[in-house]
C-alpha cells in the first residue's frame, strides 16, 4: 500500500516539474500544497487546466489564444482595424491590454527569431501576418517584440518583410522605466532612449 | 566559497523560473562558465541590458561550490556592441562566432587568446562590412587558438611538400593530403585550389588589415567555407 501511495505523489511531483521555472523542491512542496486542498479546490484546478487544452486554440487571424474561432479583438466591430500591434507571445497582449490605451488589432508571433539557437522565420508566424495585410485595411504596424536580441532581429526581419507593401512600420520606442534615476540606467537603454527621443511642444 | 571579479562576453542568455536568467558568458578569467542572474527579467534589474549577447562587460561572480551553478552579483557594460543588434546579417556573423567559441571550450578552462580573438571579432562586425570573410577568419583562428590548427603546409600521409597541384583537405587528419595519397583513403575530402591553401595560411597569422587587403575570389571564399565547415563539424562533433 505505502508503494502505490508513494507512486500516486510521485507522478505528481513529476507532472508538476515539467513546468518552467519548476524544479524538484518547488514541485513536492506544490504537491504537498496540493494534497492540503479541498476536493472541490483540486477539481476545479484541475477541470480549468483541462478546459484551457480542449477549449482555448488559436484565433485564425491573429494567433491570440481564443475559445472560438475568431478572438474577441478580431470580431470586435468597435477595434481600430487600420493598426496591428505585433507581438512575440499571447501574454504580452494581455499586458498591452491592460494599460486600456491600444484599441487596434493584435497579431503574435508564438515566437521570435532566434540566431543562436537556430529558430528562423517558418518557427514564427509572420507569413499569416503579410497575409493580413493583403487584406488592405492595415495602415501601421507597430512592432513590439521584446528589446532583446531575438526580438530585435524578429522586428528587423518583420520590417524588411513589410516595406514592400508600403503599410507604415513602426518600432515601440525604448527608454528607462518610470520612477528611477537615470544615472543607474545602463549605457545601451540611455543610449536607445537618447536616439528615440522626441521634440516637446 | 569566493568572490570574483572578470571581464566577460556574455554567449548566451536564457530564462531562467520566474524572472531570472542563465547566462553564458566568456570569462577573461576562468574561461566559458555559466551562472544565475535573479531578477535579470524585471525591468528594473540591476543588470540592465549587460546580459545580452555579444555584450562585453566586467562581471561579479560568486563561486558557490564545484557543482552549483555561479552566481552573478553584478555586471557592467565595458562595450555593449549596440551597432550589430541593428543589421540581421551582423547578428547572424556574431551568431556564428559566440556559437564557435562556446562549442569548442571547455568550462572552466581560461584562454585569453580566445578571449581577446572574439572581443576583436565582434568590434570588425559592428564595423566592417566583410562579414562572410571575418567569420572565416575568426573560425580559423578560433581553431588555432583551441589547439586544432589546420595543417597545410605539406601532405600528412607522405610528407611531401604541396606543389601546384590540387590538394585535399582531410577533416579527420586536421590537414592536407596530395592528391596521390587522397586516392587511398575513404575518408570525406574537400578538395581545394593551391590559392586557397595560402588564403588559409594567411588567415592564421596575417594582421587583420593585411586579411581586408587580400583580394579572395568568390570561388577561394567558397573553398574556404567548405575546409572550415568539414573541419569545424568535425572538430566539435555536429555542424555548428
Ligand atoms: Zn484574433
Ligand atoms: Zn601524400
Amino acid at each position: 500500500m505505502e508503494g502505490v501511495t508513494q507512486d500516486i505523489l510521485d507522478r505528481l511531483i513529476d507532472e508538476l516539474k515539467k513546468l518552467p521555472g519548476i524544479g524538484r523542491k518547488t514541485a513536492q512542496r506544490l504537491a504537498f500544497f496540493l494534497l492540503k486542498m479541498s476536493v472541490e479546490e483540486a477539481r476545479g484546478l484541475a477541470q480549468a487546466i483541462i478546459d484551457v487544452k480542449e477549449r482555448l486554440r488559436f484565433c485564425r487571424w491573429c494567433n491570440n489564444v481564443s475559445e472560438e474561432e475568431v478572438c474577441r479583438f478580431c470580431a470586435d466591430p468597435r477595434r481600430d482595424r487600420t493598426r496591428i500591434l505585433v507581438v512575440e507571445e499571447p501574454i504580452t497582449l494581455f499586458a498591452v491590454e491592460r494599460t486600456g490605451e491600444y484599441k487596434g488589432l493584435y497579431h503574435v508571433l508564438l515566437g521570435a527569431l532566434s540566431p543562436l539557437d537556430g529558430r528562423g522565420p517558418s518557427d514564427i508566424k509572420a507569413q499569416s501576418l503579410l497575409e493580413r495585410l493583403k487584406q488592405g485595411e492595415t495602415k501601421e504596424v507597430i512592432i513590439a517584440t521584446n528589446p532583446t536580441i531575438e526580438g530585435e532581429a524578429t522586428a528587423i526581419y518583420l520590417t524588411r518583410l513589410i516595406k514592400p507593401t508600403g503599410v507604415k512600420v513602426t518600432r515601440i520606442a525604448y527608454g528607462i522605466p518610470v520612477g528611477v534615476d537615470l544615472e543607474y540606467a545602463d549605457e545601451v537603454t540611455l543610449i536607445k532612449s537618447l536616439e528615440g527621443r522626441r521634440e516637446l511642444t | 566559497m569566493s568572490l570574483f571579479e572578470t571581464e566577460a562576453i556574455v554567449l548566451k542568455t536564457i530564462r531562467l523560473g520566474e524572472a531570472d536568467k542563465l547566462v553564458t558568458i566568456l570569462t577573461a578569467k576562468k574561461g566559458k562558465v555559466k551562472a544565475v542572474a535573479k531578477g535579470a527579467r524585471r525591468p528594473r534589474s540591476r543588470f540592465g541590458a549587460a546580459l545580452e549577447p555579444f555584450t562585453h562587460c566586467n562581471v561579479i561572480l560568486f563561486d558557490k561550490k564545484p557543482t552549483v551553478l555561479m552566481r552573478m552579483n553584478q555586471a557592467d557594460i565595458l562595450h555593449p556592441f549596440i551597432r550589430i543588434r541593428e543589421d540581421l546579417e551582423r547578428i547572424g556573423a556574431a551568431a556564428r562566432m559566440v556559437q564557435l567559441a562556446s562549442a569548442i571550450l571547455p568550462e572552466g578552462e581560461a584562454n585569453p587568446k580566445i578571449f581577446s580573438l572574439l572581443q576583436a571579432g565582434l568590434g570588425k562586425v559592428e564595423r566592417n562590412d566583410h562579414l562572410e570573410w571575418l567569420v572565416r577568419v575568426f573560425e580559423i583562428r578560433c581553431l588555432k587558438h583551441a589547439g586544432y590548427q589546420a595543417r597545410l603546409d605539406h601532405c600528412l600521409i607522405c610528407h611531401n611538400e604541396l606543389d601546384a597541384k590540387p590538394v585535399y583537405f582531410s577533416p579527420k587528419n586536421g590537414g592536407t593530403l596530395c592528391g596521390s595519397c587522397a586516392r587511398t583513403i575513404s575518408d570525406p575530402l574537400e578538395f581545394v585550389s593551391s590559392g586557397t591553401i595560402s588564403l588559409l595560411r594567411l588567415a592564421a597569422r596575417m594582421n587583420w588589415a593585411g586579411l581586408f587587403r587580400l583580394k579572395a575570389t568568390p570561388k577561394m571564399l567558397q573553398e574556404v567555407k567548405n575546409v572550415m565547415d568539414a573541419h569545424l563539424t568535425y572538430v566539435i562533433g555536429r555542424p555548428l
